[in-house]
């Protein structure tokens, strides 16, 4: 190659390179433009006013999205067109989310670059720019907790389970309920889990104070004893198990007719207000009865006192009423029912939340910014 | 026969009458320039406060738990941090005196409002004992006592531009009230953020998720990032008087539809917070 086409080589690279700088420059500044941090906040903004105004799939159950699509038809079908039914899970917030991520990040690097301090002080406290650091820290506990968050929602596991006492829950049975992010699979323990027994306390008034589960995790052979209660979950290889507040007792109750037998659970909840009795209903399709179930909770925990009063009714119209202690048979409308087994039960969540720490420090990083940059009465008055 | 509800009651009634006498000594003593009326004022509010702690601190006791549960003690509690602490700040900074024009009345509508809802205690849950519980709840009032004051210079700002009353003219120059207006307005920003942080820490705590978007949530959320939209306006647009003062009562309407309506709008987790 000749002395003059190298030369222009060079040039045109040079130029080209020129130009992708002066197109990267133009973009850093579009991106950290005061107007652009503005749009992408409002947009931000409006995102969320219509995740708080309009109802999200998310928080409804089917039967009251169902309601909602029938009350409101053709809102229901703009919503759910723009995705506003469920906001964070639609392509535009997720864009307008890493336009502000990216925004924020260039806009951080600027002023990581630009920290020189302007102080001057007998102390090195004096001579720190309070100001400027505050807006940094803010600005880069926002960008923390919002990557952690994504990290977390992509990631995150957690599982429901009811077991009941003496049961044990093995890492291949199956969750009662089972979520996790795109980017994970179910949730997985190491270990077993036996429920051993269950504590509960009450307020004079009947309502609950606590509740306490008492479980073995098994390991390899190694066993754990723990002890869980409602707001002080149990960590198990960072896994954190939760004491839920739903307990009560299930019913096995046998049904028979002539040549048919029917075997039915009634799952009865201890209720969440005070109250003497603790009520089921249950609906088999194996029989053309509704059942309705009651205990009397002041035989809390105690199964094998506990006295089950079953009501038989047909189309709302009752038919036959029969109490029940364990063991014990008697005749229900057309049927010799039989009260074979009470159990108790509770309700535990695990949960698996990586980047959780992540999005504490970001929150700390925040508030520390925000103090530093609010408190102080700074000269320059704004 | 004990009735404590009864005796609960009545204390407060006791305060608000307080609080009604403080409202109009005051009020008058600054619109009229009666100085001696306006201190009197400032007087039977701190007796007020004193008699209103008093039935709050008996409630805590007999209770067994902060003033957190009902919806009665929670206007009582709010009214009352926002006294305290606007009668706290007057003393070191007398610039907010008048501020008592708008807080006085605040107040006493809060415990007013909460003297008609059911007083019953309720137990509390497990869910609600914790510690980060009671920050959570704990910076949303100072919260709300620092953008009352917010609010009152923002209405101020307003009203001197617009009114020609000679009370006005006695408040300080429209840079000030514009300046108080954004400095509060920053404090009540940093106290609703650290309220989420811990409300966060609580959620994971309790149920173990830190963030939800449940109604009440998004709400706070939105609230905090209204007040973060208002000072990037004042800081880099250089947005000022009128229209900052106006985009602050804005967001301190959403504030409060925040703290007390998103409960009533549909179902929540804080529902048994708002009951």
């Amino acid at each position: 190659m000749s002395h003059g086409k190298a030369s222009k080589l060079k040039f045109d690279i040079r130029q080209e390179q020129l130009h992708k700088t002066g197109q990267s420059t133009r973009f850093h500044k579009l991106l950290t433009a005061r107007i652009t941090v503005l749009l992408l906040l409002l947009l931000q903004l409006l995102a969320i006013l219509s995740a708080a105004l309009i109802p999200q799939r998310s928080h409804l159950s089917p039967t009251q999205l169902e309601q909602w699509q029938k009350a409101h038809p053709w809102f229901y079908n703009l919503t759910s067109f723009l995705g506003l039914d469920h906001v964070f899970g639609t392509i535009w917030f997720w864009i307008i989310l890493i336009l502000f991520l990216l925004s924020l990040t260039n806009s951080l690097i600027y002023q990581l670059k630009h920290t020189n301090a302007q102080h001057t002080g007998l102390t090195w406290f004096s001579r720190i720019n309070f100001r400027r650091w505050g807006g940094i820290c803010l600005h880069l506990g926002l960008l923390i907790t919002i990557v952690a968050a994504i990290i977390y929602s992509t990631t995150s596991q957690s599982a429901l389970l009811q077991l009941y006492v003496g049961e044990v829950h093995t890492p291949q049975d199956a969750w009662d309920y089972a979520e996790s992010g795109s980017l994970s699979d179910d949730l997985r323990l190491n270990g077993s889990l036996k429920l051993d027994r269950i504590n509960s306390t009450l307020w004079p008034s009947g309502q609950l104070k606590q509740i306490t589960s008492h479980l073995t995790y098994t390991n390899y052979g190694k066993r754990k004893h723990i002890t869980l209660s409602i707001n002080n979950p149990v960590s198990i290889n960072h896994i954190r198990i939760y004491q839920l507040h739903d307990f009560g007792k299930d019913f096995f109750i046998t049904l028979k007719e002539k040549n048919d037998i029917h075997q039915l659970n009634i799952h009865i909840k201890y209720p969440t207000q005070k109250a003497t009795w603790a009520y089921g209903n249950f609906n088999a399709s194996e029989i053309p009865y509704e059942i309705k179930a009651k205990y009397n909770i002041n035989y809390l925990l105690q199964s094998q006192q506990t006295s089950l009063v079953i009501k038989l009714l047909r189309k709302n119209e009752f038919i036959s009423q029969i109490q029940l202690t364990l063991n014990e048979s008697g005749k229900l409308g057309p049927y010799t029912v039989t009260l074979n087994d009470v159990r108790d039960w509770t309700a535990i969540m695990a949960v698996r939340s990586p980047g959780m720490l992540m999005i504490f420090v970001g929150f700390t990083l925040l508030i520390i910014g925000s103090l530093c940059l609010y408190l102080p009465i700074y000269k320059s008055n704004v | 026969m004990f009735d404590y509800l009864l005796i609960d009651t009545s204390i407060h009634w006791l305060a608000v009458f307080f609080y009604i006498l403080a409202t109009i000594s005051n009020s008058y003593g600054i619109v009229f320039a009666k100085k001696r009326l306006e201190n009197w004022g400032y007087k039977l509010a701190w007796t007020g406060l004193f008699i209103h702690g008093l039935a709050l601190a008996i409630r805590w006791v007999v209770s067994g738990h902060g003033p957190y549960m009902v919806r009665y003690e929670v206007l009582s509690s709010d009214a009352w941090i926002a006294m305290a602490f606007f009668l706290l700040l007057k003393r070191r900074f007398p610039q907010l005196k008048p501020v008592s024009i708008i807080i006085f009345p605040a107040t006493f509508l809060l415990i007013a409002i909460s003297l008609f809802l059911n007083p019953a205690i309720k137990d509390l849950p497990p869910t609600l004992r914790s510690i980060w519980l009671v920050f959570h709840v704990f910076f949303y009032k100072i919260s709300l006592a620092t953008l009352l004051i917010a609010l009152a210079f923002s209405i101020f700002h307003i009203a001197k531009g617009r009114a020609n009353a000679k009370w006005l003219k006695r408040l300080p120059d429209h840079k000030t009230i514009d300046l108080y207006s954004y400095r509060f307005a920053s404090f009540g920003f940093i106290f609703w953020g650290i309220a989420i942080l811990a409300g966060s820490i609580w959620a994971f705590q309790s149920w173990g998720r830190f963030w939800g978007w449940d109604p009440i949530e998004t709400w706070s959320l939105l609230t905090w990032l209204l007040f973060g939209l208002y000072l990037h306006l004042r800081r880099f647009f250089a947005w000022r008087g009128d229209k900052a003062a106006i985009l602050f009562i804005f967001c301190f309407i959403t504030s409060i539809i925040a703290l007390f309506f998103t409960g009533l709008i549909g179902p929540s987790v804080h529902s048994a917070y708002f009951t």
